[in-house]
């Protein structure tokens, strides 16, 4: 839809004119408006959420929520302040992951390897592609990138570099590292300066220099796939120093390091109940969204990544054992599907939403941050930011359809916000129902963006950008 | 048994539950061409003697090492009755990846460059481990956090060793010219585990001396420290070949020979002996090849190397978070769960270098015990807070698979999972892992209430299972699993669970040639052992951890001869490794 209105636009030269006519207001022209750029953070979280208790409900004296009256569920109560931001969308589908050809070693790797990536698998716990998020870094990264760091991956969770549980990849085969504690975070956001810088600086580029002269000899005696390897690794090299050389646009707004002093304080005998797990989790994904928060606020990166996984045990109270079950797993397992034993016992039901609940308390965590955080034209970061939920399955039966996604902020007038957007479902073989792909959002995502894309992912199954988010 | 293993596995073909949702090229049992091609030739008999030989008995020139001659006429590959044999043009190397140094090569090798200095603390980016071992070359990405640290460190490094100058071997106070030309080429040399050539030794120079003259030699040392740690032939490692091309296979040179004897033994360059062997072009023949394998793994650094082989193998990592419930297990707490740490580590130091047998390993009884662990093993307190070895009832334990720390790495917190060690031992020990459950299907175990009739995990267990969906894969897996019955979430045996008494019978199923009932992990671990399926797989993750890379279809051949070469020497793991680097997988690489 905002395709063919641009083309249209262009067509009758309004562009520029655009801007000013409501009923022409394209995302892009009024994108152009903001000198504040756009950021984008995705948010992914593990087991989803509680069919049930995320659908928006109907408000008071109505039988059925509409698109654009609605109530929020119990699981999205902590974002109240932020309703007419959401988009909350409902029916939105891993189709990729129906069509992938290679078998996942497990469910929760079939939903890792495509929750960002949305293409085939190269086996059975490594994604095929390049993610969303690597994807619109890449277009800020480009040959003069606009900020110090293309993107920034952080988790939420000891452990957030277990392949079973790292979405994102640069490319098909290569995941990129999550940072887990703030203080690395913290150095890779905000280097130490050098002493005697100026001296520094011209030794530095001269070493450089001698690192990039080492090539050519050797490379032509190796295989194809070795030498792009090399290459790769150069690439990476020569980006960095070409990085190296930018300070963060908007370092004023660089926090005080005492921003993670907690960190010093949280008891890392996480597997020793009742707080350890729960301390190490709760701080480390605290600390890191502010870290995330104060990335962007200084445009070090305009891309963020924030695998926040599930809260353990302990943060919601409860002990293995408890409802029969082995464990929180293991009774998400039980309660979180129509149909699960448990699915009707109110009290483990409760248990199950605690933890969606927990992590829907970071999320409101980093809006309320972002709201906070000023921009130059008076607005806030989050006027300039899109953040993005994303999960690695739908819910506890691991299924990845009906993905409890939502996105928060309007993307400069790209996206309608304030709503519910059920999508069509369409009939499939065998009588199931098939929801939209979620390659369509993530072409939109990367619109918004300013990434130039029609198709995301498994080309096959992408329909080109949901327009229905479209403003 | 001849090709015939494998035409019997063709017509096994692998796990057939869920045809088509694996594809997984680390399945042994899978490892077979499809095309009907025997893998093998040769046409009765029992094992053979190994093709990459290295073991010291029989035919073991290699016609592929280095130095060796494509000349037919000298091919000594065994023919005739006795195969199997692997086709000349089975016997090279399939693939070659780049190796990037681990983390943990990269800081055994900066020790070793520059020892005697005190380096600073660094952090490089953890390899991923998505199926077997950390130092899968095709899992080796490169981001930006990589070139990132990469800098870092080798800034970090460079500072240190400038600062303490004792690693050069000379006096730049006395001959400052002379003593940086010395750190060209030797540091250089040693960085690169190669001579330079003299377009990079030009290149060094130039840059040493132009440094030198902005910045003196001080700064210019650290410049060039830093360059040559950040160069891409320091933190990978390029192998270009040697100019003998024999059967279709380039051979390595004595250098990248040497490279990877030494970081596959001691996951660090090559030490002065072997750059020495090197020099002289004494690392062609399988011989001189096989006595610097003996040299390395003599040295005590091998025990370490050995212990992260069987940590990643057997998955141990997952015992560094058991958690078990302090309502079902009281007297689990981190003592405990270090202990069991400990005493598996132990056990597998022991069935490697004091006895070395395959069987050993795998079927052993004798267990290390201290006082924490006596309840665990089920024998008196031997009155010690130090690990002794201990022997164990024999109707009890038998071997890796009955250790404590293994029957616990699989463990819920309240609870054992057959199903988890049944998938472990498909996976690890037999290479043919199952597929995982289709997408939607309830995974969950009935707990009590929705199952009263169960009395027993096993029974829960059996009652979820009986569909044909499920039966499927679930009847290898379960047999599997159901075996080792007698041990709870703690590893400790047991005769009754829940007052009722224990059925530890179980099956093995899908196997090549160990097929049928079996009462106890006992009565498993003997059957496995005897199993050619188990030894090709132990052989197999030898292989990929020694290479770097998981084998293809065409490297079922080697990996077979390699499992033969246990069994004909009364499983000796030892000979094995030497048989494994004595190979044309390990000597060669593939033409360009």
């Amino acid at each position: 839809m905002s395709f063919n209105r641009r083309t249209a636009l262009k067509g009758l030269g309004l562009g520029a004119l655009g801007a000013t006519l409501p009923w022409l207001r394209t995302p892009r022209a009024f994108a152009q408006t903001s000198n504040v750029p756009l950021r984008i953070v995705f948010v992914y979280g593990g087991s989803g959420s509680l069919p049930g208790s995320w659908e928006p409900v109907a408000p008071a004296g109505m039988n059925s929520p509409t698109e654009r009256n609605f109530d929020l569920n119990e699981i999205h109560a902590p974002l109240a302040a932020y309703k007419s931001r959401m988009m909350i969308i409902e029916n939105l589908d891993m189709v990729s992951t129906s069509q992938d050809p290679t078998g996942p070693t497990n469910a929760h790797y079939n939903g890792n390897t495509h929750a960002l990536v949305a293409d085939n698998r190269v086996g059975g716990e490594v994604a095929g592609n390049i993610s969303i998020d690597q994807r619109i870094a890449q277009h800020f990264a480009g040959p003069n990138p606009a900020t110090p760091l293309p993107s920034l991956e952080v988790a939420g969770t000891p452990d957030g570099n277990n392949p079973e549980v790292s979405p994102s990849y640069s490319a098909a085969g290569a995941p990129v590292p999550f940072l887990v504690e703030p203080p690395a975070v913290w150095n890779r956001l905000f280097p130490a300066p050098l002493d005697n810088a100026s001296v520094r600086s011209a030794q530095d580029a001269m070493t450089f220099d001698f690192v990039r002269s080492e090539q050519s000899q050797l490379m032509q005696r190796l295989g194809t796939e070795s030498r792009t390897k090399l290459q790769a690794h150069l690439d990476a090299r020569s980006a960095l120093q070409t990085r190296l050389g930018l300070s963060s646009p908007r370092a004023v707004n660089r926090p005080s390091q005492s921003l993670i002093a907690p960190w010093n304080n949280v008891d890392f005998q996480y597997n020793v109940p009742p707080s350890g797990k729960h301390a190490i989790w709760d701080a480390t994904s605290d600390l890191n969204i502010r870290l995330a928060v104060a990335a962007l606020h200084t445009d070090t990166t305009r891309v963020a990544t924030i695998n926040i996984h599930d809260c353990p045990n302990h943060t919601i109270g409860y002990d293995d054992g408890m409802f029969g079950s082995d464990n929180l797993h293991d009774l998400t397992h039980k309660v979180n599907y129509s149909g699960a034993p448990q699915s009707s016992d109110p009290s483990a039901r409760a248990m199950v939403k605690q933890q969606h609940l927990a992590t829907m308390d970071k999320v409101r965590l980093l809006l309320d941050l972002l709201a906070a955080a000023p921009e130059t034209d008076g607005q806030s970061l989050l006027d300039h930011t899109l953040v993005v939920y994303t999960s690695q399955i739908a819910d506890g039966s691991h299924s990845t359809d009906r993905l409890p996604w939502f996105v928060v902020g309007d993307g400069h007038g790209f996206f309608d916000t304030g709503r519910y957007v059920r999508l069509a479902r369409t009939p499939s073989q065998g009588g199931v129902t098939v929801g939209r792909p979620h390659n369509d959002l993530f072409v939109s995502l990367a619109q918004a963006m300013g990434v130039n894309i029609n198709s995301f992912g498994n080309a096959a199954v992408c329909n080109g950008p949901l327009t229905e988010l479209h403003a | 048994m001849t090709f015939n293993r494998a035409l019997v596995l063709v017509a096994l073909g692998g796990f057939s539950c869920t045809p088509g949702i694996v594809d997984d090229p680390t399945n042994i049992v899978d490892l077979i061409d499809e095309t009907g091609n025997p893998e093998f030739v040769g046409s009765t008999g029992a094992r053979t003697p190994s093709t990459s030989g290295g073991s010291g008995s029989g035919p073991s020139d290699d016609p592929t090492a280095p130095g060796g001659s494509d000349d037919p006429t000298e091919d000594p590959a065994p023919s005739g009755p006795t195969g199997p044999v692997c086709r000349p043009s089975d016997v090279r190397a399939t693939d070659a990846p780049l190796r990037r140094l681990t983390p943990i090569e990269y800081t055994n090798t900066v020790r070793d460059l520059f020892a005697g200095v005190a380096l600073p603390a660094f952090e490089l980016v953890d390899e991923v481990n998505e199926r077997g071992f950390d130092n899968d070359a095709g899992h080796q990405a490169v981001s930006s956090l990589h070139v990132e640290r990469f800098r870092e460190t080798a800034r970090a490094i460079a500072t240190a060793v400038a600062a303490d100058q004792r690693w050069l071997g000379c006096d730049p106070v006395a001959d400052e010219a002379g003593c940086a030309a010395q750190v060209v080429e030797d540091f250089g040399r040693r960085a690169y585990r190669r001579p330079l050539t003299a377009a990079e030794s030009g290149r060094f120079s130039a840059f040493f001396e132009t440094a030198r003259t902005s910045f003196g030699f001080d700064d210019a040392l650290r410049m060039f420290v830093e360059g040559v740690l950040e160069s891409t032939s320091f933190l990978y490692r390029p192998e270009v070949g040697s100019d003998v091309n024999v059967n279709g296979a380039v051979a390595l040179d004595d250098y990248e020979v040497a490279s990877r004897l030494s970081y596959f033994f001691l996951e660090t360059m090559p030490d002065d002996a072997l750059m020495a062997a090197a020099a002289q072009g004494a690392l062609h023949t399988p011989e001189q090849v096989e006595a610097q394998a003996y040299r390395l793994l003599a040295d005590p650094r091998a025990h370490d190397v050995v212990a992260r082989f069987h940590r990643q193998w057997l998955k141990l990592d997952r015992l560094d978070g058991l958690a078990l419930a302090r309502t079902q297990f009281p007297s689990f707490d981190p003592t405990v769960r270090a202990a069991l740490i400990e005493s598996t580590e132990r056990y597998l130091d022991y069935a490697f270098w004091e006895d070395g047998r395959f069987e050993t390993l795998m079927t052993s009884r004798v267990g290390f015990v201290n006082d924490t662990l006596a309840d665990v093993f089920g024998v008196p307190p031997p009155g010690s807070s130090e690990l002794v070895p201990m022997t164990l009832d024999d109707s009890q334990r038998a071997g890796i698979l009955t250790q404590p720390g293994v029957l616990a790495s699989t463990s819920h917190p309240i609870t054992h999972s057959p199903i988890l060690r049944g998938v472990f031992v498909l996976d690890g020990i037999l290479c043919a892992p199952p597929p995982a459950a289709p997408p939607g299907v309830n995974t969950t175990i009935p707990d009590s209430a929705e199952a009263p009739d169960a009395h027993t995990t096993r029974e829960r267990i059996e009652q979820t299972h009986g569909t044909a969906e499920c039966s499927s894969c679930h009847d290898s897996i379960d047999g599997m699993g159901f075996s080792f019955e007698n041990y709870d979430a703690l590893g400790r045996f047991r005769t009754q669970e829940n007052g009722y008494p224990v059925d530890a019978t179980g099956a093995v199923v899908g196997t090549r040639d160990i097929d049928g009932q079996v009462d106890g992990a006992v009565a498993l671990a003997e059957r496995l052992v005897d199993s050619s399926q188990v030894q090709a797989c132990f052989a197999a993750h030898w292989f990929r951890f020694a290479l770097g890379r998981t084998e293809a279809r065409a490297d079922t051949c080697q990996v077979e001869a390699l499992a033969d070469v246990l069994a004909e020497n009364d499983g000796s793991i030892e000979a094995m490794l030497i048989a494994l680097v004595t190979s044309p997988a390990f000597l060669t690489r593939p033409e360009i």
